[in-house]
């Protein structure tokens, strides 16, 4: 029988101790409401009732439905090994998911691509320096201004991305930034 | 005079980057990188976070290298960032860190791009996120001489 997991986490579900409930944890399968239900308690962030829950809720037996908003709580909750676990059941059911087959790559081992090109050593204290501009200047620019500092010195701004972007088209395009250069945008 | 880590295929890290060590005039104390987003050259800023879930990523900065991102197609619940709950999209997005030691290199991590509102304008930082990325490679930092060390998982 389904007992309410969620609502009765408030340590009033068990008569039996909480090691005996632990114990006794029987399979169910999801529900749509189970699974709002599920929705529910980890937007509120409650771990106890979440935990149990995506515990108790026999996924392999849960419609593709059910399954991908389990996958979206999981992904929102921040719960990887959850969505690891979960999107490999959804895989071997729905092969032919792109959704799934996407949400599976986020758990492959990660491919590295290497690139030759190597940035020479920035001028020390060049970084520091473009820093300490930005510290000093930030506040005399609206929210939402957007800056380019190298060397210490500021070589464009502007107040929104597209003016910017045109103007370090205007300078010579992107190629005239090294990783010393910090884009910054005023946010406080 | 500084002294740097071994790099090298065969060792544990490959390549490494200069960092700053606040943002802005922030007064804690932050580990922030200029990175690039895919083949963009305008370095980006992020602060590395190991306590931030996904990488986050300006809006506004991700319509000008979305055609090079992958939306995962999940509907994903909102997160919570620094308190406030946005809803948000998760893209795969090739992220290029640039070294200025050793060997540039590019992961494929896991972006979260909050939906704004009409009008509402981003006001946070871009964050290096520890799902997603940071735990897809391995990584050390030298605060003595602000290099952060990366290289492929073995």
């Amino acid at each position: 029988m389904y007992t309410d997991i969620a609502s009765s986490d408030n340590g009033t579900h068990s008569q039996n101790g909480a090691q005996k409930s632990r114990d006794e944890l029987v399979k169910i399968a999801p529900t749509d409401k189970l699974v709002d239900e599920l929705w529910a308690v980890a937007e509120q962030r409650n771990g106890r009732a979440y935990r149990r829950l995506m515990k108790q809720l026999d996924w392999t037996v849960a419609s593709e439905e059910q399954i991908t908003k389990a996958i979206g709580i999981t992904l929102g909750y921040v719960d990887s090994k959850q969505a690891d676990y979960l999107s490999q059941i959804a895989i071997e059911r729905f092969p032919n998911s792109q959704p799934f087959a996407n949400v599976r790559k986020l758990f492959e081992k990660p491919t590295v691509r290497r690139i030759k090109r190597t940035w020479p050593l920035n001028t020390p204290g060049a970084l520091k320096a473009s820093a300490a501009w930005i510290r000093e200047h930030n506040d005399d620019y609206e929210i939402g201004h957007w800056l380019a500092v190298k060397n210490g010195e500021l070589i464009a701004d502007a107040p929104t991305r597209n003016e910017f972007n045109q103007i370090i088209d205007s300078l010579g395009g992107p190629e005239i930034l090294a990783n010393d250069t910090i884009i910054h945008k005023v946010i406080s | 005079m500084s002294t740097h880590l071994p790099l090298g295929l065969d060792i544990f890290v490959q390549g490494a980057v200069e960092y700053l060590d606040h943002y802005e005039d922030d007064k804690t104390a932050r580990i922030v990188i200029n990175i690039y987003l895919a083949d963009d050259l305008k370095p980006t800023s992020f602060i590395v976070d190991t306590g931030a879930p996904w990488c986050i990523l300006d809006p506004i900065l991700f319509e000008e290298v979305a055609h090079y991102a992958e939306p995962l197609e999940m509907h994903v619940m909102p997160m919570s960032i620094r308190g406030i709950t946005y809803q948000g999209t998760l893209y795969r997005l090739p992220i290029r860190i640039p070294a200025v030691l050793g060997e540039t290199q590019e992961v494929v991590a896991t972006v979260f791009i909050p939906t704004l509102r009409t009008g509402d304008q981003w006001r946070f930082p871009n964050f290096i996120g520890l799902d997603g990325f940071l735990n897809r490679i391995r990584f050390a930092v030298d605060p003595a001489s602000n290099l952060f060390y990366f290289g492929e998982l073995m």
